[in-house]
């Protein structure tokens, strides 16, 4: 075979493609294995911690539960009082495996159900008449600025509520007798988002805690005496991002604390 | 419930855990109801098809036939019984399956044993021809029609979420109704709050509804909500 010093030159430069392109292609390939394995030691550690949350939680009232339930094989305490005492217990047990499980849903981006469309301003009006009289006992006056129309959005009734719901059960919660809560909604002309701004005249947050206010079963130390288990602004968090949203919180203690979700 | 012609209703039990079935049965014996039981899919499809019953209760984790295939093949041979679907709360597919399918409605797990007696009164009552336009219990009196609502012949005056409630509670006369399936099924709220708004409202109710009358008709049974009698 005759050949040239073309085919001399047409040869290496194949040869230099190849190896460049081998070089390229490995490194890409290493890579994304790397990020693969990130991601999967991620979901692996989120799993871990989930478990580690949710049997954590649990325990105190099984404790409980199995306290009363000593108490009343001795004697101390009655059938009715213990049946009080296991039913309480039962639904906060149940309402927190329902909302990790809603969680780790909704922060997976499983959708268990279709996407419908939803008047998110029909849900804030909901969701503030029944804050109403809580409101209104304990003297926090409630200020409504919401359209007249509807906003409608691509999402799930029960979610749009649960996220409306926490940021006002917070606002509430948070709000000394003689203050204000004020719920805005409107759409932003320019982005065509919804801006939905829930604001108190309550306790306020401090800095450092403002940076693990989203996170799961965090509680601030003025939250551990009311009602609740810490999940309030993690369900707002996973919702909103699932939806491709957006939550900030500004804050100033012993002013008030505002909220703005856009979806 | 007991039937017009003073017989005790009827209800089929399809629940393969022998505990939850025999507390569901004590349950509804309690409420006045004839109960009989069938552990798995093919037992509960043989007695739906070829007993007398008012209503059944069926889970949708059976052994040798799934609740849902037990309710359809029911319905594709034309039995209108009834049917109350006992699904996981965590799958909204599984309720919407349990009602396409046939079934009549659902009660999620872990449910209330007054949950499940109240929904099948329920069925129960849509398939009984007379549709009620006016609830008493004493002296309290609810029109369906003109929604006027009123104790001892005065005027009782109502927010919407108040009417509700009220008309829920004396639908489901003398069964504890809690807050979780007031906020879902009464409000139409699938949110659990943490304050309590259901507290707040049922106050509001018994200030207008209770005061100043020596019976009070609003019961609250703690750890387990609320109940009218």
């Amino acid at each position: 075979m005759y050949l040239s010093e073309h085919t001399l030159v047409w040869a290496l430069a194949f040869n230099v493609v190849g190896i460049v392109g081998a070089a390229v292609g490995f490194v890409a390939f290493f890579l994304a294995y790397r990020s693969i394995r990130r991601r999967h030691a991620k979901a692996m550690q989120e799993l871990h911690d989930l478990s580690d949350d949710i049997a954590h939680d649990l325990r105190t009232p099984l404790t409980r539960m199995r306290a009363q339930a000593e108490l009343a094989a001795m004697g101390d305490v009655s059938a009715q009082e213990l049946a009080a005492g296991v039913a309480e217990e039962t639904t906060s047990m149940l309402e927190l495996i329902n909302t990790m499980l809603d969680l780790s849903q909704t922060g997976a981006r499983i959708e268990r159900s279709p996407r419908m469309d939803v008047d998110l301003a029909s849900i804030v009006r909901q969701m503030t008449e029944f804050y109403a009289s809580v409101a209104e006992d304990k003297r926090v006056a409630f200020i409504l600025d919401l359209p007249e129309g509807e906003i409608i959005r691509s999402a799930h009734k029960a979610k749009l509520q649960q996220l409306v719901g926490n940021l006002l059960d917070n606002a509430v919660k948070f709000t000394p007798s003689g203050g204000t809560v004020s719920v805005t909604l409107t759409k932003e002309p320019e982005t065509g988002l919804a801006r939905l701004a829930v604001s108190d005249t309550g306790i306020g947050i401090s800095e450092e805690d403002q940076v693990n206010l989203f996170k799961r079963f965090w509680r601030s130390d003025a939250s551990r005496s009311l009602p609740g288990n810490g999940l309030g602004l993690a369900v707002v968090k996973a919702i909103v991002t699932s939806y491709g949203g957006s939550v900030t919180c500004t804050s100033r203690p012993g002013v008030g604390t505002t909220f703005v979700v856009k979806l | 419930m007991i039937g017009r012609d003073r017989c005790a209703m009827h209800v089929l039990i399809v629940e393969d855990d022998a505990k939850i079935a025999e507390f569901v049965a004590r349950g509804f014996r309690e409420a006045g109801f004839r109960t009989t039981r069938a552990a798995d899919g093919e037992d509960g499809l043989l007695q739906a098809q070829h007993g007398s019953f008012d209503a059944a209760i069926v889970d949708i984790m059976l052994p040798k036939m799934d609740g849902l295939e037990l309710i359809r093949r029911l319905r594709a041979s034309g039995n209108k019984l009834p049917v109350v679907v006992l699904s996981a709360r965590s799958s909204v597919d599984a309720r919407i399956a349990g009602l396409e399918a046939g079934g009549d409605d659902y009660v999620s797990k872990p449910f209330s044993i007054a949950e499940v007696i109240v929904r099948v009164q329920t069925v129960l009552r849509r398939a009984s021809a007379d549709p009620e336009t006016v609830l008493r219990a004493g002296d309290l009196e609810m029109d369906l029609v003109t929604h006027k609502v009123s104790r001892a012949g005065e005027s009782v005056r109502l927010q919407p979420l108040e009417y509700q409630l009220l008309e829920y509670l004396m639908r489901n006369k003398g069964r504890v109704i809690s807050k979780t399936t007031i906020l879902e099924r009464v409000w139409d709220c699938s949110f659990d709050p943490h304050t309590n708004i259901v507290e707040t409202r049922v106050c509001r109710l018994r200030d207008k509804i209770d005061k100043g009358h020596d019976v009070k008709h609003i019961r609250t049974v703690v750890g387990f909500g609320y109940v009218l009698e």
